[in-house]
């Protein structure tokens, strides 16, 4: 029996200390948003982005009838200076190392426009956008487009592309490609953007080789940032080359995933060489054409290496030992703890809060189809007993501001926050127990030694959050703390993959999240997330401004975001449409602020400088968005 | 009543004339449950000295080092950890709740072993070997993995639900050791003077056979209760146990999330860690300890009672 023991406690050991050492909690991270969720739109004119600096290259970029159209992928770069795959063996110094936060499930799908590709592995630096937004500024940088423009109405928007622009195997990218894009999404409802374009396309024409004409079938002033300058401005929309996908029988299964063969192929300066569940590795393609027609340098890093190594112990104490360049967000402590060690790293400010203002604001989702839930008093009720400060302060260590928005309280969305009842907006910020308890009482709640009740049953609330998402997690840990000594009783769930059904099919009675996500400097991409009816408990809602996933309804707040949408930015009666909206949707509270997000995204400094930082805010410090592509391109060796 | 340990050296039974010299006085099982005593009472006493509330997030100001340290409050001597927790307060919530789920786990372990093996032994045929089938078969299966599993999908509100979950994967050791003694014990000849008298099988179980169980069942029940914390504490650390009342392994996964390590906040997980080595190490010295009380052959003199 000794031995029996012995050996139970020895495996028991064992066991534990593989637990511990496999600990699966993943670090804060930065999940693009959720797929229901409103692209952002810009007030941008198409005249105010800057103009491409350069003339596009006059030898290059045959046109697309000239590229055969059975070509594949395997077709060499012409008059390759080097060969891509050489540059697998670039040295430390040339390389460039990411931090990913969460291990790669699916190796190979490197199809866009199906779910749980693996594209957010790096494909950000093998496909060009169209234009990148810098938060800083408000203005765009023109990538592959050239200019925009729209008509008096916004129902007819043209786009105008760079010349000379390449795919990676040499064939020139144009309005052939867009055009076999947009139809390829709209002939497949499986198919990423297919219900956008469902929802506002007529007619999509080729004007010329760099020209397209897009025809929409109801006014939408922001039609130009939503599809041009892609998902809140930093996530670009993605375009495939036809002449590798039109020979594809099904896109819905194609994986786009063969190295040898070139795919996936993408216009990007990086190609994608190696893949495995720990990490990807990118060469560059020293035949990118942005280098070639002067729109930018051809990034340094040789190698780019996107790579996940643990916890966000061990995440930290790679980047300390100079394993990573770049990280994606971690928490206050970890980057205290790295600065300390190396002060080669830096972050977005040099103390606190350290970290740069997200754009997806945080909120409590609450189902207005579950009991109690779908009463605005109680709804209210749970808002009051939220002490939003004390979250700033625990949740986030002090490293976020206070604020009750559901947009992020960028300097852009001022003008339309404070149109926001003050007196509402204020209460927001200090919890009132007492008003939460007179609302519980005049509902017919009773106070007993712990719990408020009613017909003998007490008041509980669970709160889902996403496992691997430490932020929303302490978010969660906080509120669930003043709503147990408030005398609710309240739990937190944390779930995996089906945190997102549950939000899609409505199982679920709160959630912390960040699904209102949208605004950076209009109102209408936010408002718009609560629009439209109640998606029925059990189905997936098609999305506002058909159905929501918050179950809520409200046809005079519906009808307003619908005049939102279609009303200028300079139009006086927008200030009017939005303060209306604004008081149902504060009134209300299908949803309540939690939180203003933030990202401590830092940089290394040792084999790579020139990141973007609060003085030098060239662009969103987001190595996991589009813009990195951009990013790549200001960053320097250190000699 | 036959009691099993007979002993029929002169010499061993002149030993046996003080109350002091029964062999339950064996030291490793004395000091085992001495500092099981004390753990418990710092546990059960504890909450008449320290606010438990302190243990819970938001309660106290954060990352606050020990008192011993620079920076230090004596409010809060053992410090707080990054969602405002006092460390103390945490530790005295945790330890009577991560006892509580081995009691639990082991207690419903044992209470089906002894069904379950007094069955397959005492009646064997087909009952033994449905039973013994069954049994070695679980007790093949990787529980963690399983019980990662099922911790995924149990909500996990309480202690209480820990305990029964980890009680899945207890009662197959406990079934195979109270067969095999029951095996041995059933053709003893007080058992077969029982069954001449007509004594009932029932009875004969429970007046004749347990009794001259219990140091086996003892050994049993403080290893299983030691294997439960264990299981528990590795599923909390794992981030599968109740998320808001702290126990030992979620005080543990608390601070791997928060990259205590890396952060140098040595009094976020060395307190749990060191409370679990004093509970195992007390474990199992009761359970070597009964080992020896049972197996008088294991008893040396001047080696321990």
């Amino acid at each position: 029996m000794k031995s029996r023991n012995f050996t139970i406690s020895i495996a028991l050991v064992v066991a534990f200390l593989a637990a511990c050492g496999g600990q699966a909690t993943a670090p804060t991270a930065a999940p693009a948003p959720a797929a229901t969720t409103a692209p952002a739109a810009t007030a941008v004119k198409a005249t105010d982005a800057p103009k491409a600096t350069d003339a596009p290259a006059a030898t290059v970029a045959p046109k697309a009838t000239d590229a055969p159209a059975a070509a594949t992928a395997t077709t060499a770069p012409p008059a390759a200076a080097t060969n891509p795959m050489d540059y697998l063996n670039a040295t430390r110094a040339e390389t460039m190392i990411i931090d990913q936060p969460y291990k790669l499930e699916t190796t190979d799908n490197w199809n866009p426009f199906t779910p749980g590709n693996a594209t957010g592995w790096g494909m950000q630096l093998g496909m060009d956008g169209l234009m990148y937004l810098n938060f800083g500024d408000g203005k765009y940088v023109m990538w592959m487009a050239d200019s925009y423009s729209s008509n008096a109405d916004a129902t007819e928007w043209t786009l105008k592309l760079k010349k000379g622009i390449t795919w990676s195997d040499g064939v020139p990218f144009n309005a052939d490609d867009i055009l076999y894009t947009v139809n390829l999404q709209i002939g497949n409802d499986k198919l990423s953007n297919h219900f956008y374009w469902d929802e506002w396309l007529s007619k999509i024409e080729k004007v010329d080789d760099w020209t397209i004409k897009y025809t929409l079938k109801k006014p939408n002033v922001l039609f130009g940032a939503q599809r041009f300058g892609g998902s809140l401005g930093v996530f670009a929309d993605t375009f495939v080359p036809k002449h590798i996908w039109e020979t594809v029988k099904d896109p819905t299964t194609f994986k786009n995933y063969d190295p040898a063969k070139g795919l996936p192929l993408g216009t990007g300066a990086y190609i994608l060489a190696k893949v495995t569940t720990n990490e990807t590795i990118f060469v560059r393609n020293d035949n990118w054409w942005g280098a070639k027609t002067g729109l930018a340098k051809l990034p340094e890093p040789k190698k780019i290496v996107f790579s996940y190594v643990g916890t966000e112990e061990v995440r930290t104490q790679t980047a300390i030992d100079n394993g990573f360049d770049s990280m994606q967000d971690i928490t206050v402590g970890a980057l205290q703890a790295m600065l300390a060690q190396n002060p080669k790293w830096q972050a977005w400010y040099d103390q606190k809060p350290y970290a740069v203002a997200d754009p997806c604001a945080r909120i409590v989702s609450l189902n207005s189809l579950k009991k109690p839930w779908d009463d605005k008093d109680m709804r209210n009720m749970l808002s009051m007993v939220m002490d939003r400060k004390q979250i700033v302060d625990i949740a986030y260590e002090g490293s976020t501001t206070l604020a009750a928005y559901f947009w992020p309280s960028y300097p852009s969305m001022k003008p339309y926050a404070d149109l926001i009842d003050k007196a509402t907006y204020d209460k927001m910020l200090t919890p009132d127990v007492t008003g939460a308890a007179a609302i519980l009482t005049a509902k017919g709640y009773v106070k007993g030694a712990k719990y408020w009740a009613k017909d003998g049953k007490d008041l509980t609330i669970e709160i889902q959050v996403p496992e691997d998402f430490i932020e929303l997690i302490r978010v969660g840990d906080v509120y669930v703390e003043q709503l147990q000594k408030f005398g609710i009783n309240a739990t937190e769930a944390k779930l995996g993959a089906v945190f997102y059904d549950n939000s899609a099919n409505g199982n679920y009675e709160a959630q912390s999240n960040w699904f209102a996500c949208g605004s950076i400097n209009e109102p209408w991409s936010t408002l718009n997330t609560f629009a439209g009816a109640a998606a029925p408990i059990g189905t997936k809602p098609k999305g506002p401004p058909i159905d929501n996933a918050f179950r809520w309804s409200n046809k005079q707040y519906t009808d307003l975001v619908a005049q939102i949408g279609t009303t200028k930015l300079d139009d006086p009666k927008l200030t009017e449409l939005t303060k209306q909206a604004l008081a149902i949707l504060y009134t209300e509270l299908p949803a309540m602020p939690s939180a203003q997000s933030r990202k401590i995204v830092p940089f290394n400094n040792t084999y790579w400088t020139g990141w973007p930082t609060s003085a030098n805010y060239y662009m969103f410090p987001c190595n996991w968005c589009s813009v990195f592509a951009y990013i790549i391109t200001k960053v320097s060796a250190v000699k | 009543m036959a009691v099993v340990a007979t002993n029929s050296n002169p010499k061993i039974a002149s030993r046996r004339v003080s109350i002091w010299d029964s062999p339950w006085l064996n030291s490793k099982f004395v000091t085992g449950g001495v500092i099981i005593v004390l753990v418990l009472l710092f546990g059960l006493l504890g909450p008449l000295f320290w606010n438990t509330d302190l243990a819970f997030t938001a309660s106290s100001p954060v990352n606050l080092p020990p008192v011993w340290d620079t920076g230090g409050d004596p409010a809060h001597p053992l410090g707080t950890e990054s969602n405002g927790r006092d460390m103390l307060a945490q530790l005295v919530v945790a330890i009577p709740s991560s006892l509580k789920v081995g009691l639990v786990a082991a207690s419903i372990g044992m209470a089906v072993g002894i069904l379950l093996g007094s069955i397959a032994g005492y009646v064997g045929g087909w009952p033994d070997h449905i039973i013994r089938t069954i049994t070695d078969s679980v007790i093949t299966i990787p529980s963690l993995m399983v019980l990662i599993a099922i911790t995924a999908y149990v909500k996990m509100t309480d202690t209480t639900a820990m305990a029964l979950v980890l009680a899945l994967f207890a009662w197959p050791g406990p079934t195979r050791l109270i067969r095999s003694q029951v095996l041995t014990l059933r053709e003893r000849g007080f058992v077969r003077m029982a069954l001449l008298s007509n004594v009932p099988a029932l009875e004969i179980m429970l007046t004749e056979m347990v009794p001259n169980m219990l140091p086996w069942l003892a050994a049993s029940l403080t290893g299983g209760i030691s294997g439960a914390i264990l299981g528990a504490t590795g599923l909390e650390a794992l981030g599968l146990g109740p998320t808001r009342v702290p126990s030992l392994g979620t005080i543990i996964n608390n601070a791997l999330r928060s990259s205590a390590l890396v952060r140098g906040m040595v009094w976020w997980w060395l307190p749990p860690i060191i409370v679990l080595i004093v509970i195992f190490t007390a474990f199992f010295l009761m359970t070597i300890g009964l080992d020896e009380i049972a197996n008088p052959r294991l008893r040396g003199y001047g080696n321990g009672k």
